[in-house]
């Protein structure tokens, strides 16, 4: 669907996430498909509760029980040779390649250290759990990682996490991260309980660590202006589904499916024009009861009857511009928005 | 315009001990003064750490001061009894930053609201009492019939913020303090939260302290509010400037430094982005401020005297202040 | 049922609304709920055992010599015992003051731990210091041996002094955790928000607090009633408490100490009949005990509500 001709890392398709509750059956993932690029960043954006939290743990089979996840989810792993499907590996399988070749920063993740133990514990601990015993290597490593996210490797691996402010755990649970060599790095919110500056500091780190690593990224945020220098692809997710994906300069330049144009005019940003801020009226949907057809359509200012009954596809309205909605054409073709 | 809450000079120092005979402070607020007047509201923004909240719980009355006064209609708050400190109590409200906890988790939205409205004796009789209430939840948008009896964990965090919001507004305020009110919602419903932040204050006639970290929020507020932004730093206003003022024309060279910081929209923009004006990343701590000017470790553009003395907050240009050596004239 | 379908239509006393919230709600929670309908149902048949049941069986203490050791019988469903007496009449006479005696320990240690518990956290300070030393200290007091020095000491054959008796040292326990959890809600937001909105201390513990630890007291509540009837049958079992009537542990100690009936297979139901009614009560407690926190939780509670709705 995406891109072609250049290779994908993951491929993701018709990946969904079901838990049954008392009320009914709820869909928080809902046939997903996106394909990401070998060493691109993809910004996946969506509000709390449009499923891009749940998609990645889904991608690290962390989803939560009592959840289910069917669909594919396709890896080009060099530990195994070749393209497989992670959701079909066996789990021991499956942890060869957690945290070797894919990694995952978690939302909130910085108080997620153990606070009894040091932070070069942490480094050796998880060097150990896959099978690499060699103090003395593994703490080298990490105190070049530590350089990397700019923290200074003597202090920080001698203490413990509440010795570190917030700024500080975040970047050293990324150098924690990057201690394996993962090609492919997943990050769930990882400024967002974070200031200004340290954010800004956070953001320069990543671009620095995916300059010299080559890695690929998913980034994932509600916050859109902060993938701005960052991200080459975003991707949009409302509603349990992916609505819009491509080039970042595209979308935002000029958007195209309805949510995100009011995503994009909603965001308080310090160059919009005031008067253009406005919010998107309405509240997002249920996982058990979505409204039919066109799940945005209750809030959406250019819906018909087709929209409130029949389920949008993807419409690619330029190269590599993928949007989930009947009138595409109609609202972005031609290019000015 | 009258002055409604003014603090003076206001010091909130918190004990630490740390060595065997001596004791440390950690200097939360170090000498701020701020008057919000009726009919206005002031914008306070700063990283975390630099006392911003603090001085909220001080503007409150929750928190009293190590010295300095917090004068509302020019009495002393901590020194006000009896009918006078219960119309303090009652004028001057909060909203908390985390919608998650503000609300009492086994209590239903209507009791939630209903209960400042009996505590108050602003609804004498019972059948009233759940009229009133429902209007409350209509003013903020959310439809009774499904949301009265509901728990709290049933609600979004932008619900959550609403009534919040609504129940500081039901006492019938005349001050509101908004800690960092929109910063746990998520970015798409931070303008809506403001919008009817700003859209009930001119119902209610209340004037808002509001507290971010966020200078773009920070921006949207003082803009639409017509507003005062300050900046705040290690326990002192650096920065003080009407509406968006501060952020066209930036003085000092904190404003400077976080503006640069704030991340933006703006693709090209984004990608000719310099590197932060800042000699160090890392925040002092406040409990070892450095000496002079607060900010001086940090400061691109430091001289001699901003390592000896503090600079005082002095007007600059009209109702722009600012606390810097460079702009001291003579 | 719960949702308001025209609020201004709507005429509906707040009584009713109390009725529905405390009562009828919990009450069906309490139904749903397996363990506890079996619990709330072997209670219910105790508490009519002790309030009927001595109305129509009564105590016959003087008994028929030619009945001894009679086994189960229509006459004597639960047979008799070494001097004739109907073992059923004994045992649903003693009910009430079992049941009494437990319930109302129960209610005391639960009323002494909470206040301890509350003012030590929430005042804070010396008080709390001062509070905190003695819980310690009568945390550390074996129970058992201070029960029977009271028992000794204190004419026990009324319910209320019994009580009393047992709950000495039992409050410390939940105080002991009623105290951190009150200091570590004490600073939560929606406790500043009330003071804030200007609502004094004694509505911000009793009304704010206290609900949020509510699922706790409750089942601390039940567990402390069922420690009494095994405190209380205990006592006279060893035999430490000069007894007047008879009653479980009474029937307990005649059946094992006094006339050997654990010896033989002809003798036996006297001492299972009580033992049966002992752990049939506690079971009872604790499958109804399943129920609480269901009930204080709100999360969990409005869980049986979407399904009925």
């Amino acid at each position: 669907m995406e891109l072609s001709g250049e290779d994908s890392i993951l491929e993701l398709a018709g990946v969904t996430v079901t838990y049954k509750m008392p009320r009914g059956i709820a869909k928080v993932v809902d046939g997903v498909d996106l394909k990401v690029n070998e060493g691109e960043v993809l910004g996946l954006i969506g509000e709390s509760g449009s499923g891009k939290s749940m998609l990645a743990s889904a991608i690290m089979r962390v989803v939560p029980p009592p959840g289910i996840t069917t669909g594919s989810i396709i890896f080009k792993s060099e530990l195994l040779n070749g393209k497989i499907d992670l959701l079909k590996l066996p789990l021991t399988k499956f942890r060869q390649v957690r945290w070797k070749e894919l990694a995952m920063v978690f939302q909130g993740a910085m108080n997620s250290f153990n606070p009894t133990i040091r932070i070069k514990e942490h480094f050796l601990d998880t060097a150990s759990a896959h099978g690499w015993h060699d103090r003395g290597e593994v703490l080298e490593k990490a105190s070049k990682l530590l350089e990397l996210v700019r923290l200074e490797p003597g202090r920080v691996l001698d203490s413990f996490p509440h010795e570190l402010s917030g700024g500080m755990k975040q970047r050293a649970l990324i150098a924690l991260s990057l201690l394996l060599d993962p090609r492919l790095l997943i990050l769930d919110e990882p400024t967002s309980a974070l200031d200004t500056v340290s954010q800004r500091v956070i953001l320069d780190v990543l671009k620095d660590i995916y300059h010299r690593l080559k890695l690929t990224m998913i980034f994932i945020t509600h916050d859109v202006p902060i993938i701005a220098g960052l991200a080459q692809r975003v991707a949009i997710m409302y509603a349990f589904k992916v609505v819009e994906v491509g080039p970042i300069e595209e979308i935002f330049r000029a958007p195209v499916h309805p949510y995100t144009r009011g995503l994009l005019s909603t965001i308080p940003s310090l160059t919009t024009d005031i008067d253009e801020i406005k919010p998107i009226p309405g509240r997002h949907p249920d996982p058990i009861n979505p409204p039919p057809g066109c799940r945005f359509h209750p809030r959406c200012p250019y819906r018909d009857e087709k929209c409130m009954k029949e389920e949008p596809s993807f419409i690619e309205v330029k190269p590599g511009h993928f949007v989930l909605c009947h009138k595409a054409l109609e609202i972005g073709g031609g290019g000015a928005s | 315009m009258s002055s409604l809450l003014k603090l003076e000079d206001v010091k909130v120092y918190f004990e630490v001990k740390r060595g065997l005979r001596r004791t440390f402070y950690v200097k939360a607020v170090d000498g701020v003064s701020l008057e919000l007047r009726r009919g206005s509201s002031i914008v306070l923004v700063g990283e975390s750490g630099c006392g911003k909240t603090t001085l909220g719980k001080v503007a409150v009355g929750l928190l009293k001061p190590t010295s300095g006064k917090v004068l509302y209609k020019g009495k002393d708050v901590f020194s006000l009894k009896g009918r006078e400190r219960m119309e303090f109590r009652r004028r001057v409200q909060l909203v908390h930053q985390d919608p998650y906890t503000c609300l009492n988790p086994t209590k239903t939205v209507y009791a939630i609201l209903a209960a400042p409205l009996k505590r108050w004796g602003l609804v004498k009789r019972r059948e009233e009492l759940l009229d009133k209430v429902a209007s409350l939840l209509e003013e903020i948008g959310i439809p009774p019939e499904e949301y009265l009896f509901r728990y709290p964990h049933q609600l979004s965090g932008g619900e959550r913020q609403r009534i919040s919001l609504i129940r500081a507004l039901s006492v019938d305020p005349e001050v509101i303090v908004a800690d960092e009110a929109v910063s746990a919602v998520d970015a798409s419903i931070r303008v809506e939260l403001m919008d009817l932040m700003l859209k009930l204050r001119g119902k209610y006639n209340v004037s808002y302290l509001f507290i971010t970290h966020d200078l773009a929020v920070a921006r949207y507020f003082a803009i639409r509010s017509r507003g005062f932004i300050a900046v705040m730093y290690l326990g002192k206003i650096l920065e003080l400037a009407p509406e968006d003022e501060i952020i066209k024309r930036p003085l000092h060279p904190y404003t400077k430094a976080l503006l640069a910081a704030v991340p933006v929209l703006d693709l090209e923009y984004a990608k000719t982005r310099e590197p932060l004006p800042l000699k160090r990343l890392d925040v002092p701590s406040p409990i070892n401020l450095p000496s002079g000017c607060r900010f001086h470790p940090r400061c691109p553009y430091a001289m001699e005297v901003c390592s000896r003395e503090e600079p005082l907050l002095k007007e600059y240009s009209k109702g722009h202040y600012v606390a810097c050596h460079l702009y001291d004239r003579g | 049922m719960r949702t308001v379908k025209s609020v201004r239509g709507r005429v509906k006393a707040s009584l009713s609304w109390y009725f529905y919230d405390y009562l009828y709600e919990p009450l069906l929670i309490v139904w749903k709920n397996k363990k506890a309908r079996i619990g709330f149902i072997i209670l219910v048949l105790y508490a009519l055992m002790a309030i009927l049941g001595p109305k129509f069986r009564p105590l016959n203490l003087v008994g028929n010599p030619l009945d001894a050791w009679k086994p189960p019988s229509l006459e004597h469903p639960l047979g008799c015992d070494y001097l004739g007496r109907d073992i059923l009449s004994m045992l649903v006479n003693g009910a009430p003051l079992v049941l009494s005696v437990a319930f109302l320990r129960g209610l005391f240690v639960v009323l002494i731990g909470l206040a301890i518990g509350v003012i030590a956290g929430y005042v804070g300070g010396k008080l709390d210091s001062f509070l905190s030393f003695i819980t310690d200290i009568v945390l550390n007091i074996p129970s058992l041996p201070l029960y029977i020095v009271l028992a000794t000491y204190f004419k026990v054959t009324d319910p209320i002094t019994m009580a009393l008796v047992l709950s000495v040292t039992g409050w410390a326990g939940l105080a002991r955790s009623v105290r951190s959890q009150v200091l570590s809600l004490k600073t939560a937001p929606f406790v500043e928000a009330a003071k804030v909105l200007g609502f004094p201390t004694r509505y911000i513990v009793f009304r704010e607090i206290t609900p949020n630890i509510m699922s706790y007291i409750t089942i601390n509540y039940i567990w402390s009633t069922a420690d009494a009837v095994y405190a209380m049958v205990g006592l006279f079992f060893l035999g430490v408490i000069p007894f007047s009537t008879v009653n479980w542990g009474v029937m307990l100690f005649m059946a094992y100490r006094f006339t050997g009936a654990i010896y033989s297979m002809g003798t036996v139901h006297f001492m299972v009949a009580p033992i049966v009614a002992i752990v049939g009560l506690q079971l009872g407690l604790i499958l109804f005990s399943y129920a609480m926190d269901e009930i204080f939780n709100p999360r969990i509670r409005t869980e049986y509500f979407r399904a009925l709705r």
